[in-house]
């Protein structure tokens, strides 16, 4: 948006005023993530700036068994099972799906990303209520169940977006050329699609990492993951390890955007300008 | 077209997608061995589901398919040993050019050297030495399509489908490919199946060509029959250009046969599509087959007319004629022969031979 | 030169089967392929997501426990009218229920559940219960209200029948602030317990809020990223904006959290800076909940918008200005309306989100700035009330539903697009 020469005094006043609530909106976007990460470096035990002194004590805090890397271990096992979990059986789905023409298909999809449209705290509600008749609550299993419904969704519709754009003669020419049907699943479908099915894998990733509402309800001190314990942290008692455990999180955050952009990117120029 | 054995036999094919509307009708069709076989058809005709159930993405309704006596029944796709180059080239993104012409040698578990001389083989035929390393997504459309075609021959496979290959390439690059794929033709001797909707495509590359309207062949035969002997109306207006002359069977001669048109005149013609006196008719003659002021030659049919319009094409004038009673009557004129020049609002003799004019199904 | 049909030969099929069975039997095949690819999910979903919350439907009218604990107790007063003090039967049943209970520790969940009809009515049924094996014979009635006078109170035994179940609409109906009389007719609910309807509309209320400050930030946000030249700013933009996006909400919270303290960053800046003298109060208040909450669902606006306007050709807005078109109408009339369906889908996911939180105001917020969900949690984990969170529950998908057709109506059929 750049002002050109002709435009009227109005129009400037206009466009420095949008001009200055973008910058406010950027500024109010970034400053609480970016200003918090160096006082996690801080040496004293205060939240606050100016900063006493430059120290990693509040990482090395972070390193005790109890209660951090417990939570982190924890967050891992459910995260990393939620996503194998969630991958396949979404990109499964998002594959059938594309695959054929029945008349509920829409019906079908609306009802595999329906976690999307039910506020958390409902979804953990009846989750808390089914698993305490089967026995769920206070367990990893109930955990990452409950993760993988949460989180479905996304790789759901990553993939399927994916699948939007695929060319299916590339699947008629490779069987054309001697490719069994798995095979040629093997070396020309599952390969295109990886970037969107890693997407959807990734998605699902931070999803139970970040996951807050369910695990309040069924975990218990044993099931307690980063963000349960971090929850614990806030309500109880303000320290500065929370500080860098936040920081952990928004650099673990960062990195796998990173990535996502990356397998975007990537695709773009595979599926580039491969056709006539 | 070599021998005659026939590699391919469409018996009695149908094919339905919603169990009311037929898109192939009925077809029976035998494919020689060696040959260039255009199915040509307008859009819709069923030409290129014929051939995706010929490549087995299809499976007919009823009937079935033989290649070399055994039903092709049950037999999926990548066991049929048939190459296929697509519209859209389909070739492999994220492979390279050497990878996507490599591919069926790999399905066929060759040895590394043999598909690396193979492949460089195939890459030679078609002129793309040395493009081995690039990607589909940096050539142009003629170079994609002819990585297509190594794909699909280098596996030397027993026929060769192609559905509308050239329709992505301007005039010149289409021109050159047909060319192209005609020499590779007579050099690897492999049965062709070509699918068309271009008419001059099909005359000037098959040795046979199908033309397929609605789900049914309409007609079977070489380009010349095709065009100088087209056996309905059909095939006479969608083949090359033609004149039609509706009227009504008076007299049967033979095989030929008199035809009284709507504007009085009487036409003599071949009986094609007529079998008795009172059968409507349409009359076809092709525009070259009419003598515009003929002197000498005793034409059976000669009617007197006025020229409309003169068209100028560089190597012949074409015009348009007011003659036995229609208005859209046209005539060629070879630049050379229009000696004293043809204007608009001329009379003028038009004439023609009676084999050159066929009574064929009213339109 | 059309080869005829008669010199076909006859091969597999014969033309018994109609044509339309052997399409069918093709497509069935077809469609049994990818069910089975879709079906493990799905099966999936049904069992842990949409199963689940139907139950909360159940949840929220199931009454099980007086017939479970007292099962005598509910023959009984299920014949009762209610009109005067039951009989001599009624006091019977309730002696050998509550011995029953008290030997099977199930004395204090019917207590608890009876204390939701009449406060003090569990100690009341725990003290009885303790008392209940000394009862041995009749006079039951005497010997009850002489352990303790309330059980001569027909209040007590209206609550009672009241709890008798299956079904109950109690928590429904408290739930919006309403109870039953005895006559069987609706009013609203005693003053202590009419904090429901109070807590659904502060929800919607801080969520508009919310959705006002979104947008009023937000748009001009995706504008300026859907419109600026440089590709790579717009890039570098829109990758800010989804730095916080990825980050997790409690992670966010906690920073602000630490920022809004009375010893926290920003009032530590502003007073040294001298603008103020005292610390402002920007936690554990509205607007704490307004400013964090603002920052989390910001992004959820700016993407959808960004992406709708970014397929805006500018030539659009030249062609307006040609046409004669001041800046300001031919924002109004040619750009606006255009960007209504990214607005429609970005300010309804802002709004189902926002009506569903409870962690952010629990954290940044005071007593009197608690959300829906905070009641729903409450009840399920702390007071293990499941009639009432479900009741809640049902209050907030209700109000989520209610959604979908006021957008419909409010922009037309097309203006929704999901994703």
């Amino acid at each position: 948006m750049t002002v050109q020469a002709n435009a009227t005094r109005s129009q400037r006043v206009w466009y420095m005023t949008l001009r200055g609530i973008c910058a406010l909106g950027f500024v109010f976007l970034l400053a609480p993530i970016v200003v918090i990460i160096p006082i996690s470096f801080n040496e004293g035990s205060f939240l606050n700036y100016p900063l006493s002194g430059l120290s990693w004590r509040w990482y090395e805090a972070v390193l005790e068994p109890f209660p951090w890397m417990f939570a982190l271990k924890n967050s891992l096992i459910v995260a990393v099972a939620t996503t194998v979990i969630a991958t396949t059986l979404g990109t499964l789905a998002a594959y059938g799906l594309s695959r054929a023409d029945f008349p509920a298909k829409a019906i079908v999809f609306g009802i595999l990303i329906s976690p999307l449209a039910v506020p958390v705290v409902i979804t953990a509600l009846g989750i808390y209520f089914f698993f305490a008749r089967v026995g769920l609550v206070h367990t990893h299993i109930g955990l990452i169940l409950a993760h993988v419904a949460l989180a479905v969704p996304f790789v759901v519709i990553t993939v399927s977006a994916t699948l939007q754009g695929f060319d299916w003669n590339l699947v008629r020419a490779a069987e054309s050329l001697g490719a069994s049907p798995l095979g040629t699943f093997r070396q020309i479908t599952l390969p295109l699609i990886l970037p969107g099915v890693l997407t959807g894998a990734i998605f699902a990733f931070v999803t139970s990492l970040d996951e807050i509402v369910v695990a309040l309800f069924i975990a218990g001190p044993a099931q307690f993951t980063l963000p349960r314990q971090l929850f614990a942290g806030l309500r109880d008692l303000l320290e500065p390890s929370i500080v860098a455990i936040a920081t952990i999180l928004i650099v673990v955050s960062i990195t796998l955007l990173a990535v996502v952009e990356l397998l975007q990117s990537r695709r773009e120029r595979i599926q580039g300008q491969a056709r006539p | 077209m070599s021998s005659t054995d026939v590699i391919v036999r469409f018996n009695a094919v149908e094919k339905t997608y919603d169990g009311r509307v037929n898109v192939v009708e009925r077809l029976n069709l035998d494919i020689y061995q060696g040959e260039f076989l255009t199915i040509l058809g307008p859009s819709g005709s069923g030409k290129t589901t014929t051939l995706m159930m010929l490549a087995g993405f299809e499976e007919p309704t009823s009937g079935d398919i033989q290649m070399s006596g055994q039903s092709l029944r049950n037999v999926p796709p990548f066991r049929r040993n048939m190459g296929v180059v697509f519209q859209n080239y389909a070739l492999f993104p994220h492979k390279t050019v050497f990878q996507n012409v490599a591919f069926p040698l790999v399905q066929r578990k060759i040895s590394k050297p043999a598909i690396a001389e193979q492949v460089g083989e195939a890459l030679r035929m078609v002129e793309l030495q040395g493009y081995g390393d690039r990607r589909p997504n940096q050539l142009s459309g003629g170079q994609q399509q002819r990585v297509a075609l190594a794909r699909a021959l280098v596996f030397e496979p027993n026929l060769l489908l192609m559905d509308e290959p050239l329709g992505a390439l301007d005039k010149k690059l289409r021109e050159q490919m047909q060319i192209e794929i005609k020499h590779l033709h007579e050099a690897l001797g492999t049965t062709v199946v070509y699918v068309t909707h271009d008419q001059a495509e099909a005359l000037t590359m098959s040795d046979r060509v199908a033309v397929m309207d609605e789900g049914c062949i309409q007609q079977t035969g070489t380009p010349q029959e095709i065009y100088e002997r087209p056996g309905s109306s059909f095939v006479a207006n969608f083949i090359g250009e033609n004149n039609n002359l509706d009227g009504t069977v008076e007299r049967i001669d033979g095989d030929d046969c008199e035809v009284r048109l709507v504007s009085g005149d009487i036409v003599v013609a071949r009986r094609v599509g007529v079998s008795q006196v009172g059968d409507r008719t349409t009359v076809s003659v092709r525009p070259e087959q009419l003598e515009i002021n003929p002197n000498g030659e005793a034409h059976p049919n000669r009617f007197q007319g006025e020229v409309v319009e003169v068209i100028y094409f560089g190597d012949h004038n074409s015009l348009r004629l007011a003659v036995a009673g229609r208005d859209d009557i046209i005539a060629k004129v070879s630049a050379i022969d229009s000696g004293d020049k043809i204007s608009p609002g001329d009379s003028v003799e038009v004439g023609w031979a009676l084999h050159h004019c066929r009574a064929l199904d009213p339109l | 030169m059309i080869v005829r049909a008669d010199t076909v030969a006859a091969t597999g099929e014969h033309s018994g089967r109609s044509l339309e069975a052997k399409l069918r039997a093709a497509q069935r095949r077809r469609k049994l392929k990818a069910v089975a690819l879709v079906a493990p999910l799905f099966l999936f979903i049904i069992v842990v997501f949409v199963f689940p919350i139907l139950s909360i439907l159940y949840h929220s009218v199931d009454d099980p426990k007086l017939p479970l604990i007292l099962p005598r107790t509910a023959e009984v007063v299920a014949q009762w009218d209610g009109g005067a003090l039951p009989d001599e039967a009624a006091y019977e049943a309730l002696v050998n229920d509550l011995r029953d209970a008290y030997e099977a520790k199930t004395a204090a969940v019917i207590g608890m559940r009876l204390n939701y009809e009449i406060s003090g009515f569990r100690s009341m049924v725990m003290r009885t219960a303790r008392r209940a094996k000394r009862i041995e014979e009749p006079p039951y009635q005497a010997s009850l209200i002489g352990l303790d006078e309330r059980w001569g109170e027909i209040e007590y035994w209206r609550a009672i029948k009241a709890s008798s179940g299956p079904f109950t609409t109690r928590n429904l109906l408290a739930a919006v602030d309403l109870e039953r009389r005895w006559d069987g007719s609706v009013g609203r609910a005693p003053p202590e317990r009419t904090i429901y309807i109070t807590y659904l509309t502060r929800t919607f209320w801080i969520s508009l809020w919310v959705l006002v400050y979104c947008i009023a930030i937000g748009y001009p946000m995706a504008y300026l990223i859907a419109t600026t030249t440089s590709q790579r700013l717009s890039r570098i933009l829109l990758v800010l904006v989804l730095i916080p996006f990825w980050t997790s909400l409690l992670v966010r919270t906690a920073a602000w959290v630490v920022l809004l303290r009375s010893e926290g960053i920003i009032n530590d800046f502003l007073v040294n800076v001298g603008m103020i003298s005292e610390p402002l109060s920007l936690i554990f208040n509205r607007i704490g909940v307004y400013i964090a909450m603002v920052h989390i669902l910001l992004p959820f606006l700016v993407l959808p918008l960004y992406a709708v306007m970014r397929n805006i050709p500018d030539s659009h807005m030249r062609a307006a200005g040609s046409l004669g078109a001041r800046p300001v109408s031919a924002f109004l009339s040619v750009y606006l309306p255009q960007t209504l369906p990214g607005l429609a889908a970005g300010s309804l996911l802002v709004l189902i989100l926002a009506l569903g939180f409870y962690i952010t105001p629990a954290l940044v917020g005071g007593a009197s700035d608690q959300m829906l969900g905070y009641l729903i949690a409450e009840f399920a984990t702390r007071s293990g009330n499941w009639g009432m969170s479900s009741a809640v529950g049902v209050l907030l998908l209700l109000g989520v539903a209610v959604l979908y057709p006021v957008y419909r109506a409010l922009l037309g059929r097309g203006a929704i697009r999901l994703v």
